[in-house]
């Protein structure tokens, strides 16, 4: 597979913090990467690195075979992204803020400004000033920015916010689609695993400025509801449920009107929960795995919790 | 190369969508709106009644009944308009009379009688409105006189001749006659430098007196009846015509200068704080040559600030004081003989000195802006320098004797100042001016070059 982002042995201290610390990792042609941590880990600082708008104390970043820092326009060609905010000259057009783009990278034509308008569903709005966009309209725009030039590599910093559920979808398909049939490398931050489950092939995990560790998505999910996962039920008769439970030693938390969760430690004990339930007749409507926290993963994969910020 | 073209057309982009920017032009042009409207009222309060047809009962009124005995006979005699040349004639003639009859001590009857029988064959003249014979009398006047110096005599005899010899009519309305002055002004005091033993000061006089006398005799020789002569502190030539107003129009640019460091103090520190920085240094194109880029946007917005104050200036003093001067030419002296210029060029000239000091505080703001990312304070520290800069150069000057106090920036931005030698330095020329701004300018632009290359985007 082709390596699009190499970073090796990356450093960066602000005053005498150590922000990042030695974070090494590849992205390749054709998946989508998460870059998972909580607020403060490092995230956007490495982001900010690898688009060459922080110095870099010690180590490399390579685009495409291209160093970020010695060749910069060079590997500057190949990426398109959003850091932090997709920011915006409010008192421009969306297309005017698209043309101010167009006319800093090579080979973007009007056509293909009017398909990634397109492609982020922004063509009844763009000729609008961006000062009357929502936060969804401008992170829309802000993809269009991206990726109008077929960058190999798109980097977007918590692309979700402020997006509806229906936008996260979409904004979903577009980077699973750039990846998968485009062959793009696709580097999204975040701080929420299921979003990450979502979209992403591989997951590198970062806290406290350090890589935790780098895994295919499903392997880092099933690694993390190993031994225990919550469940959601919803039943017809909660007080006679709650018995049960409790006759199986069991505790039922987050109890509402017809719903409690529950956390179970095995399969076996989940079946004999579902056996017991229905032989006291009580009808079990609803079944649901409650998402797994951040927390939970990263006390999985380091072993304990005493590394998390 | 191309890459920095384009990101100069970002800029302008930016710049002019902005509604500051538009607000800004529009400045501007109320500006040379309120500077031709507000010479022009000017102008003809001055100069409507004494221009124009004269009112005589005002003119009396005016000054207190002591000369009404004049007036009336100047009404009478039908002199109407203040250019023509028996106005100015009429009234001389009149002093010379009332002189003779009032002088302390009192003249003898004979001379009283003598003037009087003047002043009839003067007013003759004038009632037949014949200067030629009117300055045939003040040639006779004069070779007749015993008190004035030989030497004064024969300047004055000669330019008595010389309006007789060109039909010069004797009116400071006429330039030519203006001209016939101010040579022969010129030429009398060489005469007077010349006699005595010359001392250093004297000699830089003589300079200015010779290109005076030079400039004058081209006038008088070509019969040239509009003319500009550029670096007079005072035009007053051309008192408050169309060029005189059109010149002094680069007073203002203090405030065309302002708006220009709004720009140049806004242009780093905006793309800070809206945050669109990120996006703008994400793409292939070197800092420093987005940094150039911006810079060149900043002096070109300025120069064309600057040209738009000129042509608006420009159309309206022809507007209100008629274009019929446009074409006068501009007279200079240099390397021994008078070259003859456009007044245009002259105005566009003087503009162009004014904007040194412009452009100077504009890349001040711009070093600022790239400095602390700060729009504000940009802005506001460099219209305060641009304001306060020199009078407190001044200060230090003229109040504590500091004369190092001409190695500061505020102390050379004002060209026009220096080439007029009014700042407090001696021996303060252009060339010493243009090497300090230059210093100032390279320190400016590096600073500008480390935060803005070199700096972390946080």
């Amino acid at each position: 597979m082709e390596k699009v982002l190499k970073v090796s042995n990356l450093n960066k201290r602000m005053g005498n913090r150590q922000i990042i610390d030695n974070l090494s990792f590849e992205t390749y042609a054709g998946e989508v990467f998460g870059f998972l941590g909580p607020n403060g880990a490092g995230k956007t600082t490495t982001i900010k690195m690898i688009m060459g708008l922080l110095s870099i104390d010690e180590g490399e970043i390579e685009i495409c075979g291209h160093n970020v820092t010695r060749r910069f326009e060079t590997a500057m060609e190949n990426v398109g992204g959003i850091v932090e905010n997709p920011e915006t000259y409010t008192y421009l057009t969306g297309m005017q803020n698209l043309r101010q783009y167009k006319r800093m990278r090579k080979g973007v034509t009007e056509e293909r400004l009017r398909e990634v308008v397109r492609l982020v569903g922004l063509e009844n709005r763009i000729n609008e000033k961006v000062k009357r966009y929502s936060l969804g309209m401008k992170q829309r725009l802000g993809l269009a920015q991206a990726i109008m030039h077929h960058p190999k590599l798109l980097v977007m910093d918590e692309p979700t916010n402020g997006l509806d559920p229906a936008g996260i979808r979409e904004m979903r398909d577009i980077f699973k689609r750039l990846a998968h049939e485009e062959g793009v490398a696709v580097f999204v931050s975040s701080h929420l695993l299921s979003e990450m489950e979502l979209m992403c092939d591989r997951v590198g995990i970062i806290a406290n400025g350090r890589l935790l560790g780098v895994k295919p998505v499903n392997e880092l999910i099933m690694q993390a509801q190993g031994n225990q996962r919550v469940m959601r039920y919803t039943v017809n008769d909660l007080p006679a449920a709650l018995k049960v439970v409790g006759d199986n030693r069991l505790e039922p938390f987050n109890v509402n009107e017809r719903s409690f969760d529950v956390a179970v430690e095995s399969d076996e004990q989940l079946g004999r929960l579902g056996i017991a339930l229905a032989s006291a007749g009580i009808w079990v409507l609803e079944v649901t795995r409650q998402g797994q926290h951040l927390e939970d993963v990263f006390i999985e994969i380091t072993g304990g919790g005493d590394q998390i910020a | 190369m191309r890459k920095v073209f384009n990101v100069v057309v970002n800029e302008y982009i930016k710049i002019f969508a902005k509604i500051s920017t538009k607000i800004m032009l529009a400045c501007i042009v109320l500006l040379a709106v309120f500077w031709s409207v507000g010479s022009y009222i000017d102008y003809y309060r001055r100069y409507s009644d004494t221009m124009g047809e004269l009112d005589y009962e005002e003119l009396k009124m005016r000054n207190g009944g002591s000369e009404d005995a004049m007036y009336d006979e100047m009404k009478e005699l039908g002199i109407k308009y203040a250019d023509d040349w028996r106005y100015e004639a009429y009234q001389r003639v009149y002093y010379d009379l009332y002189w003779a009859e009032n002088q302390q001590p009192p003249a003898s009857e004979q001379e009283i009688e003598e003037a009087k029988k003047r002043y009839e064959r003067f007013k003759k003249t004038i009632t037949d409105n014949d200067f030629k014979e009117y300055i045939r009398l003040q040639i006779e006047k004069t070779e007749q006189n015993r008190d004035m110096p030989e030497g004064e005599k024969e300047l004055e005899l000669w330019k008595l001749q010389y309006q007789l010899d060109h039909d010069i009519p004797p009116t400071s309305h006429n330039k030519l006659y203006q001209a016939l002055t101010e040579y022969s002004r010129a030429k009398y005091e060489i005469a007077g430098i010349e006699q005595q033993p010359s001392e250093a000061q004297d000699k830089k006089r003589l300079g200015e007196l010779k290109e005076d006398e030079a400039i004058f005799k081209y006038v008088l020789d070509k019969k040239i009846e509009s003319y500009i002569i550029p670096d007079r502190t005072n035009n007053y030539y051309d008192a408050d015509g169309f060029w005189s107003v059109f010149s002094n129009s680069v007073m203002l640019l203090m405030v065309i200068n302002v708006l220009i460091i709004i720009v140049a103090g806004s242009i780093i520190s905006a793309e800070f704080s809206s945050g669109t920085v990120k996006f703008l240094l994400i793409n292939p194109i070197k800092r420093w040559k987005i940094l150039v880029a911006k810079y060149l946007s900043v002096l070109t917005v300025g120069i064309v600030m600057l040209v738009i104050y000129y042509i608006f200036n420009l159309i309206l003093n022809g507007i209100f004081f008629g274009f019929g001067d446009i074409v006068a030419p501009s007279l200079t002296f240099a390397a021994g003989k008078v070259r003859v210029g456009s007044g245009l060029l002259y105005v566009a000239w003087k503009y162009i000195l004014g904007s040194v000091g412009v452009l100077t505080m504009a890349t001040f703001a711009f070093a600022v802006s790239s400095l602390v990312r700060n729009s504000a304070l940009a802005i506001g520290l460099g219209v305060f320098l641009m304001l306060s800069g020199y009078g407190a150069v001044f200060v230090l000057a003229e109040g504590f004797n500091m004369d190092w106090a001409r190695y500061i920036l505020f102390a050379n931005t004002d060209i026009n100042l220096i080439i007029s030698q009014q700042t407090p330095f001696l021996g303060h020329t252009v060339t010493f001016a243009l090497i300090v701004i230059a210093v100032y300018m390279v320190v400016f632009l590096l600073t500008a070059w480390d935060a803005f290359v070199r700096r972390d985007v946080k």
